[in-house]
């Protein structure tokens, strides 16, 4: 290099000087990727149970709603179930996601409907956000319920193997699960979008209703450790895509 | 420095608005159009809750979706219908928000107090808003936007039924605020725009029209603002013949605010053009349509 005629001599930096530096840069210039699990440990500490489940009473009372609803016609349906026993995990399969979708449609339906809906999707932890924390919560609590819910049908039915029928109903439930969720962040038409939650549980329902043999046998063949596959891997899809909830883009009538 | 580039939104085949470029720096920023001109739309853009359809938003050069929460930790934020959560007090609403927000429980405490304060709620801080008048809602509103000490504050029609005392203490903390944040206000009450914006930004046709000081934009009209008396019994012929901006009784004569593109006469007051002037000059085929 010249500087006013007189030749200066400049030390050029090393390969691994260069790289090192560049290193630094780019660490320094990106933000710290959080971990799903330390996002959602933030988000409790910074927002708490008491707003993140502000409309708990609702939650308590649709809770109560359903368990009535689902423990009523294992009840009085004993004549239907006597007749063929194998039908009850067709009935836990059809029913076991619906309190998870009577919590989580609530949850969205409240969400949009509220006047405060445009200054609660401009804040840090938006509705997408604390879905995905609300609907991790609600599938703890669905895996509870529809534990007891099992053991009550093992009590009213003694030939039902409560095991089998137990992961049944998790599997049912993480299936259901991830395609409510493919289905809210993915598919932008709406139609599309209703038939497809309540497409499930009414493809489920009629089937269990008109007592298709194919479906209950269907149901009753597949072997325990099969439907633990099923289950464990929904489980797995189902966590990924509420990732997914947390850096979602909020695209104009999503939910 | 916040850039809008290149932006349309449209509903369907409806299109609102059309290649949309402006550049906001610190200061106060005027979005003035008549209702149903875009301006909400190109608020909730501005605010991530609609995705344009072409274009893009950039904060300091990243797109504004991409930021995702970075974006709206740094954005304070009052709708034009401002919701609320009846039973709670503004205190417990401005709580929550600053949950939602991030914001430390300590820090949030005292600046909700500061807040409260500040926009004159402090002795019903605690009291349910489901009893509070639209003009204390709307301080609520103004409170929880500045939580976050934003650096873009966007307010739609944020002087909407404030008294006239409210209005002009809200103009000065804008003024103040303004300082080190971009402030970007809609409205269509044009005396908002007149006393406190450093620029002022004219939608018409889906497209930017304006966006320029007040001085500049007022030079629109120069020279072809007039004053007159006239008679009654004349009025009607006058208004067929000139576009009157503003009419009132005096000493038994009409007194009115006109344009006129041709040269003055000798009973005519030449005076200076007002953005009110502009306004309605700028949108009096809109006006005659909402009429």
């Amino acid at each position: 290099m010249f500087q006013g005629g007189i030749a200066v001599k400049v030390n050029m930096p090393t390969e691994q000087e260069i790289k090192a530096e560049i290193d630094v840069i780019v660490t320094q210039g990106l933000g710290k990727r959080e971990s799903f699990y330390s996002y959602l440990k933030n988000m409790y500490r910074q927002i708490g149970i008491r707003y993140l489940f502000r409309d708990g009473l609702e939650i308590i009372f649709t809770m109560l709603l359903v368990a009535s609803i689902l423990f009523s016609v294992i009840k009085d349906r004993n004549i239907y179930f006597s007749e063929n026993i194998k039908a009850i995990y067709a009935y836990l399969f059809t029913v076991s996601p619906i309190l998870y979708l009577s919590m989580s449609v609530l949850n969205f339906i409240i969400a949009k409907q509220n006047k405060t809906y445009e200054v609660e999707m401009t804040c840090k932890y938006n509705i997408y956000q604390i879905s995905a924390f609300r609907m991790l919560v609600f599938s703890v609590i669905c895996i509870l319920f529809n534990s007891f819910f099992v053991y009550m049908a093992t009590c009213f039915y003694e030939n039902i193997n409560y095991l089998k029928a137990f992961v049944i109903s998790i599997a049912s439930l993480f299936l259901f699960s991830t395609i409510f969720l493919f289905t809210i962040t993915k598919v932008r038409n709406r139609t599309i979008k209703y038939f497809t939650v309540l497409g499930w549980i009414g493809v489920n329902l009629v089937l269990f209703i008109l007592k298709v043999d194919f479906y209950i046998q269907l149901l009753d063949k597949v072997s325990i450790y099969t439907w633990i596959i099923v289950a464990i891997s929904s489980l797995i899809i189902y966590v990924k895509n509420l990732k997914t909830l947390i850096v979602f883009r909020n695209i104009e009538g999503m939910i | 420095m916040l850039i809008v580039n290149n932006v349309s939104k449209s509903y369907g085949k409806f299109s609102v608005l059309e290649d949309i470029n402006i550049e906001f720096t610190n200061g106060v920023y005027g979005l003035l159009a008549p209702n149903g001109a875009g301006k909400t739309t190109l608020i909730k853009m501005l605010t991530t809750l609609l995705f344009p359809n072409e274009g893009q938003i950039l904060y300091n050069g990243t797109d504004i979706f991409s930021l995702g929460d970075e974006y709206r930790n740094i954005l304070g934020y009052l709708p034009q219908e401002f919701g609320y959560y009846k039973n709670y007090s503004p205190r417990k609403f401005l709580q929550y928000l600053s949950a939602l927000k991030g914001l430390d429980k300590n820090a949030a405490k005292k600046k909700i107090d500061e807040l409260l304060e500040l926009v004159g709620l402090e002795n019903v801080r605690d009291k349910k808003m489901k009893k509070f008048s639209g003009g204390m809602i709307q301080r609520v509103g103004i409170a929880q936007a500045m939580l976050n000490d934003p650096k873009i504050l966007i307010l739609d029609e944020p002087t909407a039924g404030l008294d006239p005392k409210e209005r002009v203490r809200f103009r000065n903390l804008l003024a103040e605020l303004a300082r080190d944040r971009i402030v970007i206000l809609s409205t269509h009450i044009v005396s908002d725009i007149e006393s406190i914006a450093n620029e002022v930004i004219m939608i018409k046709d889906k497209r930017i029209l304006y966006k320029d000081n007040l001085n500049n934009i007022c030079k629109i009209l120069e020279g072809k603002v007039y004053e007159t008396e006239v008679a009654f019994d004349q009025v009607s012929s006058f208004r067929n013949k000139y576009f009157s901006l503003s009419e009132r009784q005096e000493d038994n004569k009409m007194k009115i605010r006109f344009i006129s593109e041709s040269k003055s006469e000798d009973s005519w007051n030449s005076v200076n053009p007002s953005i009110e002037d502009v306004f309605l000059y700028v949108y009096k085929d809109e006006v005659i349509k909402e009429e």
